[in-house]
């Protein structure tokens, strides 16, 4: 099942694709705060999935209001028992990740190039 | 003079009612523009004019078929007009006794037909008049006055809609102002008061709002300690009073922590415990990213130890110029129990300069995509030596063309000077 992309924040979408009990949120564009509530939207429900992938390769931008997301949703992993990984994020948007500890906290998979997982 | 009998009885409150509407000689207006064309087609005549009647003029807010843009009030057309609550009417001027002497009508316009509705405010005062005109004598029936008086509605209903968005604006820009005032009064309140005095060192700071009227979560801090300072930049995630608290919180967890801690990466385990202690409550959870840097006085300079929450890292500038990454990596703080900090240690010799900026920077927007921490490195290279000029270069890269700053920036600077 796949829904279409939330349209709320110019310049930013989330594509949510489930598969079974694997999800698969694709983050298009530049999360910054305008775009948190698409966010948050489109994770409604994650607790009842096993493996969840956000997939980075189209994400331009991230800010910390952007990187508060991710972090809240690790947490809501290690609550509600789902694993999460982050998949093929950009120079720019790795850096901000590997700068805040991100990466040796959720595992991250993959470059730009690769596929989603 | 105007002749007594055409002044009203609440000519000083009608004076002010026109004075608050403010429509004297502003420019021409589409709104007036049709009321004053469809009164002049539907009644057939050459002339309709929206006036407003002053002091001593009657100044024509919309006229059309006439050139003129204003007249004097003695004439007493529009004068008259406005002294009563039906529309005003003369069809014959050349024989009405209140109207044959008017230069209007005896002189080359050759009027004789006048027909003026009042504009009368809802508290009472008539502003001016509709009016519709003719050179030829001709009935009024009293339908059309009827029609005339709907007519003068609409243009009051007009006056009435620009005077209330003209009060909701201003009312927008006094409590845009206030927030404004409380902003800046808390935002001072989670800043030091004055940089402290250490000998060997020079500081400058800078903290710029994103948006004067909100209350930002970056904050910056330069305190001495025992024989060594401490320097913190941090971002609170969030912005507004709630992440102000958590501001406060942060900074004062870090100096009482700094009085104990052996290092500054314990300064940060502390101030990770307590912001998961406050998050327990909060409604939204917040988290913050933190730089500390602890600078010991050497003999010529200071030696820095450095921990990092998710801070982009500090930058060193060599005297000669060169610029290096003091690079502390690590979890912001408030967002997991076993958040671990490392320490990073460096020199900072005489006439070398630290600085630490929160990340409203390297997020900034270009053309090409985030601005980063190259353009900062390149501008630091080619700044001037002191702890002031490093932070005007990082004013000056915020504030370029094409930079485009979306979130709230602080900066603290450290220069060695020898003792």
């Amino acid at each position: 099942m796949s829904r279409p992309a939330h349209p709320g924040a110019p310049g930013f979408a989330v594509e949510r694709t489930d598969r079974g009990d694997a999800v698969t949120l694709a983050l298009v564009g530049e999360l910054d705060l305008a775009g948190v509530p698409d966010f948050e939207a489109a994770t409604d429900g994650l607790e009842a999935a096993a493996d969840v992938t956000v997939d980075l390769r189209r994400l331009d931008f991230l800010d910390s209001s952007g990187l508060g997301c991710l972090m809240t949703l690790d947490l809501r992993a290690r609550a509600g028992g789902f694993a999460l990984r982050l998949a093929g994020p950009r120079p720019d948007v790795l850096g901000l990740l590997r700068l805040c500890g991100v990466h040796e906290r959720i595992p991250i998979v993959g470059g730009p190039e690769a596929g989603a997982a | 003079m105007v002749s007594t009998e055409l002044i009203p009885g609440d000519e000083a409150e009608r004076l002010a009612a026109v004075r608050r509407y403010d429509v004297l000689d502003t420019p021409p207006d589409g709104a007036f523009e049709r009321i004053t064309r469809l009164a002049a087609r539907h009644f057939g005549v050459p002339i309709a004019i929206v006036s407003i009647v002053d002091a001593d003029r009657i100044w024509f807010k919309s006229h059309h078929g006439v050139e003129a843009e204003e007249t004097g009030r003695d004439p007493g057309l529009c004068a008259s007009a406005i002294l009563g609550d039906r529309p005003w009417v003369v069809e014959n001027a050349a024989t009405d006794p209140r109207a044959m002497a008017n230069p209007l009508v005896a002189g080359e316009l050759g009027l004789r037909f006048y027909a003026g509705a009042p504009l009368r405010t809802r508290d009472g005062h008539a502003l001016g008049t509709l009016c519709v005109i003719d050179s030829r004598p001709r009935r009024f029936s009293e339908e059309e006055a009827e029609t005339l008086a709907d007519l003068a509605g609409v243009v009051m209903d007009e006056l009435e809609l620009r005077l209330a968005s003209r009060r909701t604006v201003e009312q927008e820009l006094m409590l845009r102002r206030q927030a404004e005032a409380l902003a800046r009064q808390l935002q001072a309140s989670l800043l030091p008061p004055e940089l402290p005095a250490v000998e060997g060192a020079e500081f400058a700071a800078l903290y710029r709002p994103a948006d004067a009227g909100v209350v930002g979560g970056d904050f910056y801090d330069v305190f001495v300690t025992g024989d060594a300072c401490v320097l913190a930049v941090g971002d609170v995630s969030g912005k507004g009073p709630s992440a102000a608290a958590v501001t406060a919180l942060a900074r004062s967890t870090i100096r009482s922590a700094a009085l104990w801690a052996s290092g500054p990466a314990e300064i940060l385990e502390n101030l990770n415990r307590s912001m998961l202690i406050d998050r327990a409550g909060a409604a939204v959870a917040r988290y913050s990213t933190v730089l500390i840097v602890v600078a010991r006085p050497l003999a010529d300079g200071f030696a820095l130890t450095a921990a990092g929450a998710g801070h982009p890292p500090a930058l060193l500038v060599g005297a000669g110029g060169g610029v290096a990454e003091l690079d502390a990596a690590g979890p912001p703080a408030g967002w997991y129990e076993e958040a671990a900090y490392r320490e990073r240690s460096a020199r900072l010799r005489t006439g070398d300069r630290l600085l630490i900026v929160t990340d409203g920077v390297i997020e900034a927007r270009t053309p090409t995509g985030m601005l980063g921490l190259a353009p900062l490195r390149e501008r630091l290279a080619g700044a001037g030596p002191t702890a002031e000029a490093a932070i005007e270069a990082l004013r000056g890269l915020v504030e370029a063309d094409g930079v485009r700053v979306t979130d709230d920036i602080a900066a603290v600077a450290l220069r060695a000077v020898g003792r």
